[in-house]
């Protein structure tokens, strides 16, 4: 396997750890470095949405989060949990624990300071950074990095299955741009990270799949 | 949907701009190496597969359950087969309890009101901020109105709400209010007012059953539900008396769609052919019982003919249910029940109902009504300071504000207007009157009361008239909801502290005794999904916090603050829970052992315990130590002693109905409907019209009507049935919710607390569900 | 010794019609939520009489395991199988979704698992069974409706009641042969 296009899967992995933040609940430290950071990815945005996503008050923000992903009176609009949309509209089902197990596979684990279940949306475009990182830092050795390609793909997948529907729902609900312009941007990025991650990582189903069998 | 797929190029394009430079702060990382620190996931190691012993919250009944958990993971909850109140059982709901924890919707961290009250717009707080925003507020309100009654404290029955109280009584405000007189408060006052205890039915081994307005095989209540059907002994005879031909009706030998209000009428009745045909017990009368000559004098005019032409039913048929009664005496049961009032003289009908009993000694014995056994527990002797600045209760210095709520049409001849007397002095004093309560407050009478507290109720759902309950709210300066979940309480609240599941939590010993004596607790199943807490921890943070704000204390002595500090928070909530709980069964070897092993303990194996107060010395907690049969608290009051027939109001108009409420076993009043197990079951309420008269109205099965009370109308489809008197309409309560969001869920079928008049019960002070009429229109 | 004849009485009389059998089986079976993806099910029998004259009974019911099974005989892939003890199965590998057994069942107990990607139906709960655990609908039901036990075995209550009290069974005329027994 070729080496990894280095400096493109270091913007990979950024690009991830930051639609990371951006799907977390802004508090002050949150919201200050989205607000320092986000310009750096004004390229992601225009390509694969409209641009970049106005950033509002943090007042504004942090009511728009709770209203759209947190708590909402009789449900919540657009949760953010693989589970919910994968497993039957219940927290903590078959695929939380698949993906519990592939961040144990990779050598990973959510801190436990950090009061989220592991199939946040946030964690998992965390994780996926995270196994771009290990990537980066093995040089792309398939051999090394076997658990973290295969992880990567499964993440990958599994957000491929509910991000339209996602994405769809905070259109519907959005009271301000900030959301739907980065979920818009997240789903078109999520549908095209089949085609990166072979272009960028030189990882695919096929390889993955061989080093399944082998293992 | 295809998303727009990109080339390498294009993708290269955008990286090789700043994306790929950019260095975050390590401290946002949240995924880190499993070497950093020990892997810490869960309570269970993986892949281990555990069957723990707990008791069930989804409704009042705290039946046993053993959670088979797979790897932290709830899977199923199973009843516990050796749990003696709940037999081994486990309804609907207790199944789907297993879904709570994994709700989405749950609340997942404490939530501060940003924007206006009711808008929905929140921010997340800590705990930390949390506990000292309500500490703070606390303190401001005490030093603006300078009484600490200024702030209301609302709660409803269950494991943790000592703990709320605890809260409360650091706090010294006077004005709480539980659900009680939205509950079974008229009940428990008219069965004590006789008995002066609320006794429990042996339906095990009654003989002959006699249940009026319960619907024991919907309205789940255990074990009674389960011993009514399950032990039904050969010949046992069961008479349902109620408007609607519910579950429970079709497991009845004869049901009677009684006349509503009426079921007064047809028990004096059963008095009046048991005591003219010499029918009861002389002995137990003689021994135990007080006032039975004016029983008999009141009784005189109560014959059989007077009863049919009030609860149409045929006057031979009532008088073979008195000797049947009396036959199968004393195993035979007037069925207590266990609901809200319906009427305005529910303490009277109740109060009739145990004198039936009493006089043919259908009392503490088996097959009999007996009164509930305990298991004492090692209290924790802990005393709140006294404040000075605590003002006695709002409602119970607001004589004479609630005739507002009782209409002249529905108040009784014999009780006057309005609550005649001190409006809650007949239950506990805590629990107040909600009706009462609430009218003082919106009238600032005889003060201000500002802050409002909610732990686990939700009065916006639960309380009729929601209008009122809101204008309410506007007064409030500081609303603080305590809940597991977004209740339309919790919506208008300014800050929302989520509770823990009952899956998740320690509870405390409480004693749950029927005829049966049985303490339980719970003991956590999983760990927290959240960030949520227990009222347990709830109140030691927020005392926590307010034992640092000096004003919040300088109306005690100092040295009393000193022994607050010590007792309170060192002594009890500073420490780890489970020495609570050790503390409370600490008298019982092994006790605390068994409640890991099995949720429950029972000293002497669960054994029924008969007949402790059937000894003529023993003293009945009533004025004269007797079984009253003439109430000498009530002649005292000023109120009728004896439970003279009051009539009820007449329907207000040609084309009005009256209103009843009830049950589905599949729900628990508001606060199920969302979970997905039981929508499946149920995914709106339809109002049951009676077949002649939908016909009447032009209404056909499954067609949008609207119902029209005085404070409310609502859209809902038609039920049409045989099933129900042509007087009267039915819908469950639980749907028709308002919410911004259209759901499957939400804004389905019409609302219960919105169509319902605030009418009090003029002794209790409960809230009466069946004093509603409405008009029913085809859309 | 002959193998244990699986079998489960019924006592409708009893039923509240409370539900708690339907959920009980939902959880312990990973049957998803819907209103077409159930394997046991509580009718309420049609109202009978005028008001105030009435009668009505709730009839629980599931997978008959038929001894003469329709489902098994159509199965192409011999998936639908029964056990020496008279459990009607599928095995879900073997399972094609031709539904030919849904289409033959005369009591409507499949459907279409999108966990399994197969047709599923009750199972007598066998995994609970053989560690010795009754079926899920049988122990959480409040009455006691159902009686799950070894018909061979004589001193089994389920074997006691058919014994002792008149029974039926579900659409005789089909000549299935159930296995589940209802109480008159």
């Amino acid at each position: 396997m070729k080496n990894p296009n280095l400096q493109a899967a270091l913007a990979l992995k950024n690009i991830f750890f930051c639609l990371g933040l951006i799907f977390r609940y802004p508090d002050e430290t949150v919201y200050t470095e989205i607000r320092q950071k986000l310009e750096a990815f004004d390229g992601f945005f225009s390509e694969y949405g409209e641009g970049l996503p106005p950033l509002p008050r943090v007042s504004d923000l942090q009511g728009e989060y709770v209203s759209l992903f947190v708590n909402n009176k009789g449900f919540v609009p657009a949760l953010p949990y693989a589970s919910f949309h994968m497993d039957q509209g219940q927290l903590m089902g078959r695929t939380y624990f698949r993906i519990r197990h592939i961040l144990e596979e990779s050598g990973f684990r959510l801190d436990a300071s950090a009061p989220e279940l592991e199939d946040h949306l946030s964690i998992l475009l965390e994780s996926c950074a995270a196994l771009v990182r290990i990537i980066i830092e093995k040089n792309g050795d398939s051999s090394k990095c076997q658990n973290a390609n295969a992880g990567l793909l499964e993440l990958r997948s599994c957000m491929e299955h509910w991000v339209d529907d996602f994405a769809e729902k905070v259109t519907l609900h959005a009271s301000m741009d900030f959301y739907r312009i980065s979920s818009e941007a997240l789903k078109n990025f999520i549908h095209d990270l089949d085609n990166i991650f072979n272009q960028v990582l030189g990882v695919n189903q096929k390889n993955s799949h061989i080093t399944e069998v082998n293992r | 949907m295809i998303g727009n797929k990109m080339t390498r190029r294009k993708f290269l394009g955008i990286s090789a701009a700043s994306a790929a430079g950019v260095a975050f702060a390590p401290a946002l990382t949240r995924v880190v190496r499993a070497s950093e620190k020990t892997n810490d996931y869960s309570i269970l190691p993986k892949g281990k597969r555990e069957f723990i012993a707990s008791n069930c919250d989804m409704c009042v009944n705290k039946c046993g359950i053993i959670c088979e958990v797979v790897e932290g993971k709830l899977h199923k909850i199973n009843p516990n087969p050796k749990n003696i109140k709940s037999r081994g059982m486990l309804c609907a709901k207790g199944n789907a309890g297993a879904a709570l924890p994994y709700s989405p919707d749950r609340l997942k961290t404490p939530l501060l009101r940003t924007g206006k009250r009711g808008e929905g717009k929140w921010k997340e707080i800590s705990w930390d901020e949390a506990f000292k925003l309500v500490a703070k507020n606390l303190a401001d309100l005490k030093e603006k109105y300078q009484n600490r009654s200024c702030v209301a404290f609302a709660s409803t029955e269950g494991f943790q709400e000592e703990f709320y109280y605890y809260l409360v009584n650091s706090f010294g405000s006077m004005n709480t209010v539980r659900h009680t007189t939205l509950c079974l408060s008229s009940n428990i006052q008219g069965w004590s007012s006789v008995f002066g205890v609320f006794p429990d039915a042996d339906l095990q081994h009654a003989e002959y059953v006699i249940m009026l307005g319960s619907d024991r095989a919907q309205a789940l209540i255990t074990p009674d539900s389960v011993d009514f059907q399950r032990f039904k002994p050969k010949g046992q005879k069961l008479i349902v008396l109620d408007p609607r031909f519910t579950e429970t009706a079709a497991k009845a030998d004869r049901w009677y769609p009684v006349k509503p209000r009426t079921d007064q009428a047809f028990v004096l009745a059963l008095i009046n052919v048991i005591i003219s045909e010499n029918l009861y017990d002389h002995a137990f009368v003689e021994t135990y019982t007080y006032g039975f000559e004016e029983l008999k004098n009141l009784v005189v005019e109560y014959t059989p003919e007077w009863a049919q032409a009030k609860c149409e039913i045929p006057a031979d048929e009532i008088r073979q249910i008195a000797r049947e009664f009396a036959y199968h005496a004393p195993r035979s049961v007037i069925y207590p029940g266990r609901r809200s009032a319906f009427y305005p003289n529910e303490v009277y009908i109740r109060q009739t109902f145990a004198i039936l009993a009493a006089i043919c000694g259908c009392w503490d014995t088996i097959g009999a009504v007996v009164p509930k056994s305990s298991v004492k527990l090692n209290m924790h002797n802990v005393i709140f300071p006294f404040f000075m600045l605590s003002q006695p209760r709002v409602d119970k210095q607001a004589v004479g504000l609630v005739k507002d709520v009782v209409p002249d049409s529905v108040a009784c001849p014999m009780v006057g207007t309005g609550l005649p007397v001190d409006s809650c002095a007949f239950l506990s004093e805590k629990d107040g009157s909600w009706g009462s309560f609430r009218e003082a407050v919106l009238q600032d009478n005889p003060y201000p009361v500002r802050g409002f507290f909610c732990f686990k109720q939700n009065p916006v759902q639960s309380v009729p008239n929601v209008q009122k309950t809101l204008t309410m709210f506007e007064k409030m300066e500081f609303i603080c909801v305590i809940e597991q979940q977004m209740s339309d309480t919790a919506w208008y609240a300014d800050l929302v502290l989520p509770h823990s599941t009952y899956l998740e939590s320690w509870d405390p010993v409480h004693n749950l005794g029927g005829i049966e004596p049985i303490v339980e607790f719970r003991q956590p199943v999983i760990k927290p999904l959240f960030d949520t807490k227990t009222m347990f921890e709830i109140a030691g943070g927020i005392i926590h916090e307010m034992v640092k704000i000096p004003s919040l204390w300088d109306d005690i002595e100092p040295a009393d603050f000193e022994a607050f500090k010590k007792d309170i928070l060192e002594g009890v909530l500073d420490k780890p829970i489970v020495e609570y709980i050790q503390h409370q069964v600490l008298e019982y070897p092994g006790a605390f052992e068994e409640l890991l092993k099995e949720g429950f303990y029972t000293p002497d194996g669960g054994k029924a315990r008969y007949g402790s107060t059937r000894n003529p010395d023993f003293r009945f907690k009533t004025k004269t130590g007797k079984i009253e049969l003439f109430n000498e608290r009530y002649k005292e009051f000023g109120l009728f002693p004896l439970p003279k027939y009051c009539e009820p109001s007449a329907l207000p108009g040609p084309d009005q109905y009256r209103f009843l409420v009830g049950r589905t076993a599949w729900n628990t009043h508001t606060s199920t409907q969302n979970n997905p197990y039981l929508w499946e079951i149920q995914k709106e309420n339809t109002i049951w019209i009676n077949t002649a008269e939908a016909k009447k109205l032009g209404i056909s099965q499954g067609d949008e009507v609207r119902v029209k009370s005085k404070v409310s109308e609502q859209t809902i489809k038609a039920y049409v049935t045989e099933k129900i008197r042509p007087d009267c309409v039915f819908y469950v309560n639980g749907w028709g919710r308002q919410s911004p969001w259209m759901s499957q869920i939400y804004k389905r079928g019409a609302s219960e607390s919105e169509i319902l008049e605030d009418v009090l019960d003029t002794i209790s002070g409960s809230m009466c569900m069946h004093e509603t009429f409405v008009t029913i229109t085809k859309i | 010794m002959a193998d244990k004849q699986y079998a489960i009485v019924l006592d409708t009389k009893k039923c509240l019609n409370c539900k708690a059998c339907t959920v009980a089986c939902k959880f312990e079976n990973f049957v998803p939520v819907g209103d077409d993806t159930y394997r046991i099910w509580v009718t309420e029998m049609p109202l009978q009489g005028k008001f105030p004259r009435l009668h009505q009974e709730y009839q629980p019911s599931q997978c008959q395991h038929c001894e003469n099974a329709p489902c098994e005989k159509v199965c192409p892939t011999k998936a639908t199988f029964r056990t020496r003890e008279g459990v009607v199965l599928v095995d879900y590998k073997k399972c094609i979704l031709c539904k030919a057994c849904m289409a033959a069942c005369p009591y409507d107990a499949r459907f279409v698992s999108d966990l399994h990607e197969a047709v599923e139906k009750c199972t007598f709960c066998m995994h609970r069974v053989s560690e010795g655990r009754e079926p899920a609908c049988v122990e959480t039901c409040p009455t006691k409706v159902r009686v799950f036990g070894d018909m061979n075995d004589p001193a089994s209550d389920a074997a006691r009641l058919l014994s002792s009290r008149q029974h039926y069974q579900l659409k005789p005329e089909k000549n299935t042969r159930p296995r589940l027994f209802y109480l008159a």
